[in-house]
C-alpha cells in the first residue's frame, strides 16, 4: 500500500534585532479560535479553515483585512471535508511551555474538498494545517500536509502557497538610506510579450 | 526587460503556467520618500501578447551596500 503525502512549509517571520521574551507558549480555545501567545506574539487559528485571522507583535496587529481573502491563509483549505478534527498536537503544558502546536485537519472521505480559492478546483485528499510558536520565537510556522489515500481516485493540486494580508499602516515603508541599488522582482507564469518596459518615477 | 521565453499560458494552457523570476536592478535613488510608481509596459501586439505574474517583489540589494 502506498501513500502519497506532500508538506508544504512556511514561516511568517518578524524582526529578529528584538529582544527575546522569556514567557511560556500558552494556547487557549473556543469554539471558533485557537489562540498561542509566547508573549511577545499572539496567532489566532480559526478551527474550521485553518486561516491565520490575527498576528499580534506585542500587541500590534500585523494583518490586513482590506481585500480578498482577509489576513494569512493556505489556498487550500479543509474547511468543507467530509471529517473535519481541530486539536492541539503539541500541548505546551506537557513541555513547560516550551512550544505548542495546533491543528485544522480535514479528511475527505473519497469527496472532493472544496477548492475554495486553489487554481483548478477542488481535490481528493485529506489536508492537515499546522501552526507551531516556540517560546522564544519571534515568527510563527505554518506547513501543510496533503494525504492522497491510495484508495481514491487521481487528484491534482495546481500549487499551493501560504500568503499573508498585512496591515497596510505598519507595512507602509521601506528603508533605502543606507543602499545604493534597489530590486523589482516579477514571478511570471505566462509570458508571450517579447520584452517588458519597467519605468521608476517616470 | 528583455530574453523573456515565450509559453502558451495566456492564449492556450490556462492553468498550467511555467514559473520564472526576472530581476530588474535599478538605482535606488530614483525613489523619493513618500508615493512612487513603477510603471510596468508592454509593447503593443496582438490581443495575446502580455504577461502573468504572481507578484511583484521590491527589495534593496543587500549586496549594493554603500
Amino acid at each position: 500500500m502506498s501513500l502519497s503525502r506532500f508538506c508544504s512549509l512556511g514561516m511568517i517571520l518578524l524582526s529578529a534585532a528584538i529582544a527575546r521574551a522569556a514567557s511560556p507558549v500558552t494556547i487557549i480555545q473556543d469554539d471558533r479560535v485557537f489562540t498561542l501567545s509566547n508573549g511577545l506574539l499572539t496567532a489566532e487559528v480559526n478551527k474550521r479553515n485553518g486561516d491565520l485571522t490575527s498576528l499580534r507583535f506585542k500587541g500590534l496587529e500585523m494583518m490586513g483585512y482590506t481585500s480578498g481573502h482577509h489576513a494569512g491563509y493556505w489556498e487550500q483549505s479543509p474547511a468543507r471535508a467530509a471529517h473535519l478534527t481541530a486539536t492541539i498536537t503539541i500541548d505546551p503544558a506537557s513541555n513547560g511551555g516550551a512550544r505548542g502546536e495546533v491543528s485544522i485537519k480535514g479528511i475527505s472521505d473519497g469527496r472532493s474538498l472544496d477548492g475554495g480559492d486553489q487554481p483548478g478546483g477542488g481535490m481528493l485528499c485529506d489536508l492537515e494545517i499546522r501552526y507551531t510558536l516556540g517560546r522564544d520565537d519571534q515568527g510563527l510556522y505554518t506547513y501543510a500536509i496533503f494525504t492522497h489515500q491510495p484508495a481514491h481516485g487521481a487528484t491534482q493540486i495546481g500549487e499551493s502557497r501560504f500568503g499573508a494580508k498585512l496591515n497596510g499602516k505598519v507595512f507602509d515603508w521601506m528603508s533605502i538610506d543606507a543602499h545604493g541599488r534597489a530590486t523589482l522582482r516579477l514571478a511570471l507564469t505566462g509570458v508571450s510579450a517579447s520584452t517588458i518596459e519597467v519605468s521608476v518615477n517616470d | 526587460m528583455t530574453g523573456l521565453e515565450y509559453n502558451a499560458t495566456i492564449n492556450r494552457d490556462g492553468i498550467q503556467g511555467s514559473w520564472v523570476e526576472k530581476d530588474v536592478a535599478f538605482d535606488a535613488s530614483l525613489m523619493k520618500e513618500g508615493r512612487n510608481t513603477l510603471k510596468l509596459t508592454i509593447p503593443a501586439g496582438g490581443l495575446t501578447s502580455g504577461i502573468i505574474y504572481d507578484y511583484l517583489r521590491l527589495e534593496v540589494d543587500e549586496n549594493a551596500r554603500q
